[in-house]
């Protein structure tokens, strides 16, 4: 397809964008590329052939941070690219990214860890992968962590055979490093040295040595199977960090640390918790690879603000929100982290549905530590399709009945907590209650952090 | 503090339930953790302890057992606790006969049948406790993965010493929770299913069982949280395991919050299937043509 032979694509993405909004339905950061690519099933592997290159950032958790992060970086540095920056990361996402800026001719891409063989098969080559973690997610749409990591070796086989693909890889773990090291192909890996040792019970998918099935010895892990591993058996252990954090610390509510390795700098971030370091340590590792200062990228960085139901806060008259989705037990525990380090009083508001998006399984709000990690608060409230399974999680982690209480939508959530005169309210959503959190708040001032 | 205990411990001298929890680190794919919570809570609620136990692979179980609990796993898992499981099964068989129970979910109870036989026909022998067998998918079969609602007929009870003498007390239950298995078990002529699913696909998805009920081995394969939502079988373990100890009878206890969360998951049953038939309908549509 020539340049001008994508006017008819792009019309239609266009137009559809516009009733889309018209009907109030949302962003249209996907249908107007579901409908591309129905239409049209040549564009997205077309388009991506005209760009000068692209690369893609996907994994578990932290895609949607890490890939804004980066863009935000390469943007501040004058580079031209097209984003699907909404965390719309199927291939209708994609195809509505490339219609809405059809000139630009680099792409950094969001893709869900899922769709990764499929969406190679159709864009080709990648400059760089980035590879964030490998947890148990959304399992009833998913299957086992085992067959993602299986979809990615297949896709990877592919791009060794090509030889222009550099991974960037979380080294801290195992799976998206057995996954990496098996590919044959050049590995940037990045870790953080976390020594204080406060190892989750949550369990996770991968406690056993991919290589062998001998079961890892950790000397300390953090978050899911992320640590410091090796297996007793085989020679299979974590690698060295071409790219580390350091000294992590929250000072006001936002992560800060040392970075070392092959860039070297302090790192600021208006946010908390340990993974959005491993978010921005991916993104540097990233940006380095493409060329952009490392004091550059660090400045972009600390100047980042998060878009909405990621960490992002709203106020009004003395009342603030800050709202931060939640999809999986490794994002809950660390969520609930990041609050047990904020001071002060507080009301939380879990909001879970079990729609098709945000899987319709919910066990895994039991293999969340809300026994350990659940921070003080006034006034619980559970909301969304599963909010009496929700309320029954919180009564059985020790919750006492006149803190918890259930809520019909998020509007009578944030009447509830004013009514009890909470000043300051965390909003955790699933991926679908986002929407009605977004449309609760509206009308709320946004604030800068 | 423990998952699901209560804010106060049992009372020094109180009768204490010692549990296993069956391989916790490699057989805990779904949610797992909430049925020990569930144990554990609704014991502590009426001054019960119960004391766990976790064996690993390779671990020597305690002499005393009054409670077993295996959770799910993934395929590359499965072999090794099979492996191993051979290994306990005498401990597993004096458990039972002494009147002890055995809860197992989704591969647990795949791997307490006689085999399991994989989609290149090759066997995974299973510990014969119960008379069931499983049958990978076959190619162009899915797996089967949803909401289950099923019927369950009065339980033993456990007081009148032969839990295994089928249907002698009153009251029928409602068992709800998420499956999602690529295998299909089969039950044989001795064994009878746990339920009978009424939405959702069961043990096969043809013969509308669900789970299997040995009288002291009990299994399903509603994974993870499935004793949180079903408060009476929850109490139906805890009433055997207790009686097993030497604690007598359990005492009553409400359970609200139980029960919403169960009608909750009634509630999403009947919005998937509702789904499903619109969406049949609409497929229907799209073929023929509007009628």
């Amino acid at each position: 397809m020539s340049p001008d032979m994508e006017l008819l694509p792009r019309l239609t993405a266009r137009l559809i964008a516009a009733a889309v909004r018209l009907s109030g339905a949302g962003q249209a950061s996907s249908m107007p590329g579901k409908a591309v690519n129905v239409l049209f099933p040549g564009y997205l592997a077309d388009h991506a052939r005209r760009l000068d290159g692209f690369v893609v950032v996907t994994g578990t958790n932290g895609k949607t941070t890490t890939a804004n992060m980066a863009a935000r970086a390469l943007a501040d540095a004058g580079r031209d690219i097209v984003h699907n920056n909404e965390g719309a990361n199927l291939l209708s996402g994609i195809a509505t990214a490339f219609a809405r800026r059809p000139l630009a001719r680099f792409a950094l891409l969001e893709i869900d860890e899922a769709i990764v063989p499929a969406a190679l098969a159709r864009l080709g080559t990648p400059r760089v992968v980035v590879l964030t973690n490998l947890f148990r997610d959304q399992l009833d749409r998913y299957g086992e962590v085992d067959r993602l990591a299986a979809g990615w070796r297949e896709a990877f086989r592919h791009l060794a055979v090509r030889d222009e693909t550099v991974l960037v890889a979380n080294a801290d773990d195992p799976i998206v490093t057995a996954v990496a090291q098996e590919s044959g192909l050049p590995t940037l890996f990045f870790g953080v040295d976390v020594r204080d040792g406060r190892a989750e019970r949550e369990v996770s998918d991968v406690t056993i040595c991919p290589r062998c099935a001998t079961m890892l010895e950790y000397t300390s892990r953090w978050l899911s199977q992320l640590g410091d591993y090796r297996c007793p058996a085989c020679e299979f252990a974590r690698p060295p960090r071409d790219l580390e954090a350091r000294a992590l610390r929250t000072v006001d509510g936002h992560a800060e640390a040392e970075v070392a390795g092959l860039a070297a700098g302090e790192l600021r971030l208006r946010v908390p918790g340990l993974y959005n370091v491993y978010n921005a340590l991916a993104a540097l590792a990233l940006t380095e690879r493409l060329g952009v200062p490392t004091q550059a990228a660090l400045g972009s960085f600390a100047a980042y603000q998060p878009v909405f139901g990621r960490w992002s806060l709203v106020r009004r008259g003395d009342t603030a929100v800050q709202v931060n989705l939640v999809k999986n037990p490794a994002g809950m525990n660390q969520t609930l982290r990041a609050l047990g380090d904020v001071p002060g009083d507080k009301a939380l508001v879990f909001v879970l549905n079990d729609n098709i998006a945000d899987g319709r399984d919910i066990s895994w709000i039991w293999d969340v530590d809300m026994e350990e990690l659940l921070p003080a608060a006034d006034l619980i409230v559970a909301g969304g399709t599963r909010k009496h399974e929700m309320a029954l999680r919180l009564s059985y982690a020790g919750v006492a009945d006149e803190t918890l209480t259930t809520a019909d939508s998020v509007a009578s959530a944030l009447e509830l907590a004013a009514r009890r005169g909470a000043r300051r309210v965390y909003l955790l959503p699933t991926y679908t209650a986002l929407k009605e959190v977004r449309g609760a708040l509206t009308g709320w001032e946004v604030v800068r952090q | 503090m423990a998952v699901g205990a209560a804010p106060s411990d049992a009372a020094a001298g109180a009768t204490i339930i010692e549990a296993v929890h069956l391989f916790p680190t490699t057989m805990n794919t779904y949610g797992d953790r909430g049925n020990v919570a569930a144990l554990t809570r609704r014991a502590a609620l009426r001054g019960l302890t119960v004391r766990w136990h976790a064996v690993e692979l390779g671990d020597e179980p305690p002499a005393r057992c009054n409670l077993v609990f295996m959770g799910g796993g993934q395929d590359r898992v499965q072999h090794a606790a099979a492996a191993d499981l051979a290994r306990l099964r005498p401990w597993l068989e004096a458990v039972i006969a002494d009147g002890g129970v055995v809860f197992a979910v989704c591969a647990g109870l795949q791997l307490l049948g006689r085999r399991y036989v994989a989609a290149d026909g090759s066997e995974l022998p299973g510990l014969g406790l119960v008379d069931l067998e499983t049958l990978a998918a076959r190619p162009g079969e899915w797996r089967l993965i949803g909401n289950v609602v099923a019927d369950v007929p009065g339980l033993a009870a456990p007081d009148r010493g032969d839990a295994a003498d089928g249907e002698t007390a009153a009251g029928a239950h409602l068992l709800v929770g998420f499956e999602n298995h690529g295998g299909r078990t089969f039950l044989g002529g001795e064994a009878r299913p746990l339920g009978r699913v009424r939405l959702g696909f069961g043990n096969n998805g043809r013969d509308g069982g669900e789970g299997v009920n040995a009288g002291r081995l009990i299994a399903t394969y509603l994974h993870g949280p499935v004793l949180p939502k079903n408060a009476w079988l929850t109490d139906h373990l805890l009433a055997l395991a207790l009686a097993h100890a030497g604690g007598g009878a359990l005492a009553p206890l409400a359970h609200p919050r139980e029960d919403a969360a169960q009608r909750e998951a009634v509630q999403v049953a009947e919005r998937d299937a509702a789904r499903r038939s619109r969406g049949r309908r609409f497929a229907r549509l799209l073929r023929r043509g509007p009628a």
